[in-house]
């Protein structure tokens, strides 16, 4: 199927910013990483401490066997 | 367009999207599935995933494919309902072509953690299954469908599984992922071969077949013969691929093939290309298999609207048992201090059978248990 050029190049510099931040994340990076039970002031970056154990967003789709 | 469709598991991971990103370009994928309950926690995600999925949806190519609603656990849990309720809103914003989970229930106390792990086939856990079908149909309003487990505690367990979903999935005229890595692990694990187990599946059921890679591992409770596991970290063994080539015929309502791997196992050059070659060689195996036919015949919704409007069912029993269980595998130091443990729980002389459960399995169990009990690892960077 036929995914546009520059949504593949979005996608493209979206891989690259993650791989070359500090950051373990293809999350947005103006305010830090929130999780939705984060109040609208938190100010923690959750990606830095992960906010949990478990950041899910290294998705392990089934693989769990 | 011939059917089934060449497709991918794409997540918000960094090595599946750069392992991904040639294939998207060389417009060789054509449907996305994606684990959209990993991403639940989460208040924003890139705009240009959602696009990406947005594009697939706008299609009708993608698929959305659970990994933790946990489907039989006993006691019905708040995170179930709150699943259900992203499920549906999800569902306004994607159109899904369907939406599927997995087999069994989590092990971990918590609803994030644990892995999938399997339970007696009773009419007590045929019936909290259909609850819970009928309920992630009403939220999503899209086929539904379950896939088949990996593992398993005995081969009376493997030979009734395709039976039991077939039990599960009727009153929502639902469908089977038919994993063949899956049944690979079974092949393997309790000797088998593929004529005789795969006749024991309801094959017009299945609408979807995944394909992925696993790991061995040994066990001293069966010298010489490894354990296969579902770890997903590897490329697709040549054995799966066969077992496709013989599958796709088999199979007169699939509409979906899909290639999995986590993005642990695609962190090396080499590890993404072996991924693109395994998707090449997927997508041959396909084309070879197209015929013209129209749409499969079963689209898989239900005749009627399920009745979902008493609380869901629960069982007190169950939950009891499935929290021992939980205790035990994740604790246990050994087999041995595991085994006596059931020995002395409520499962003892119970629908769960474990005196008839295969000592390398039972160790398997305690192993997956003990791998996921905190959950995922952050691996990228």
């Amino acid at each position: 199927m036929k995914v546009s050029k520059s949504l593949l190049q979005a996608i493209a510099v979206g891989i690259t910013l993650s791989a070359t931040s500090a950051a373990c994340s293809l999350f947005k990076d103006e305010d830090g990483l929130h999780l939705q039970t984060c109040g609208e002031e938190c100010d923690i970056d959750h990606r830095d401490d992960g906010g949990t154990v478990d950041p899910g967003y290294n998705c392990p789709g089934c693989g769990m066997g | 367009m011939p059917q089934p469709f060449a497709a991918l598991a794409c997540n918000l991971d960094r090595n599946i999207l750069l392992t991904c990103l040639p294939l998207f370009e060389a417009e060789k994928v054509e449907a996305v599935e994606w684990s959209f309950d990993t991403l639940f926690h989460f208040r924003e995600i890139p705009p240009w995933f959602t696009e990406l999925l947005q594009t697939f949806s706008q299609e009708n190519r993608l698929v959305g494919h659970g990994v933790f609603f946990s489907l039989f656990s006993g006691k019905w849990l708040d995170a179930q309902q709150t699943w259900l309720d992203e499920l549906k809103k999800l569902s306004d914003t994607y159109r899904f072509d369907h939406i599927t989970e997995h087999f069994g229930f989590m092990t971990g106390a918590d609803f994030h953690n644990g892995a999938p792990i399997s339970l007696p086939f009773t009419p007590k856990t045929l019936a909290i299954g259909r609850d819970r079908l009928a309920r992630i149909y009403e939220a999503c309003q899209c086929p539904v469908g379950l896939e088949n487990l990996a593992f398993a505690y005995s081969l009376e367990e493997v030979k009734r599984h395709g039976e039991f979903l077939e039990q599960l999935l009727s009153p929502i005229n639902g469908f089977i992922i038919l994993d063949l890595h899956n049944l690979y692990c079974q092949l393997h694990n309790f000797g088998l071969e593929f004529a005789d187990l795969i006749q024991l599946y309801p094959l017009d059921r299945v609408r979807e077949i995944h394909i992925s890679g696993g790991s061995w591992e040994d066990s001293p409770l069966r010298p010489g013969k490894a354990i296969r596991r579902d770890t997903h970290d590897d490329s697709v063994p040549q054995e799966v691929f066969q077992l496709l080539e013989q599958a796709i015929p088999l199979c007169p309502n699939l509409k979906f093939v899909v290639l999995e791997q986590l993005g642990t196992g695609l962190d090396t050059a080499a590890s993404r290309l072996a991924f693109q070659q395994d998707f090449e060689a997927m997508s041959g195996i396909i084309q070879q298999s197209r015929n013209d036919s129209e749409d499969p015949a079963n689209a898989f919704l239900p005749q009627a609207r399920p009745d979902t409007s008493q609380p869901p069912l629960e069982s007190n029993e169950l939950e009891q048992q499935q929290r021992e269980l939980s205790q035990i595998l994740e604790t246990a130091p050994n087999y041995e201090a595991a085994k006596n443990r059931l020995a002395a729980s409520d499962l003892a002389h119970s629908a769960w059978n474990i005196e008839s459960w295969e000592p390398a399995m039972l160790e398997t169990a305690m192993r997956i248990s003990q791998k996921w009990k905190h959950g995922f690892p952050q691996t990228q960077g």
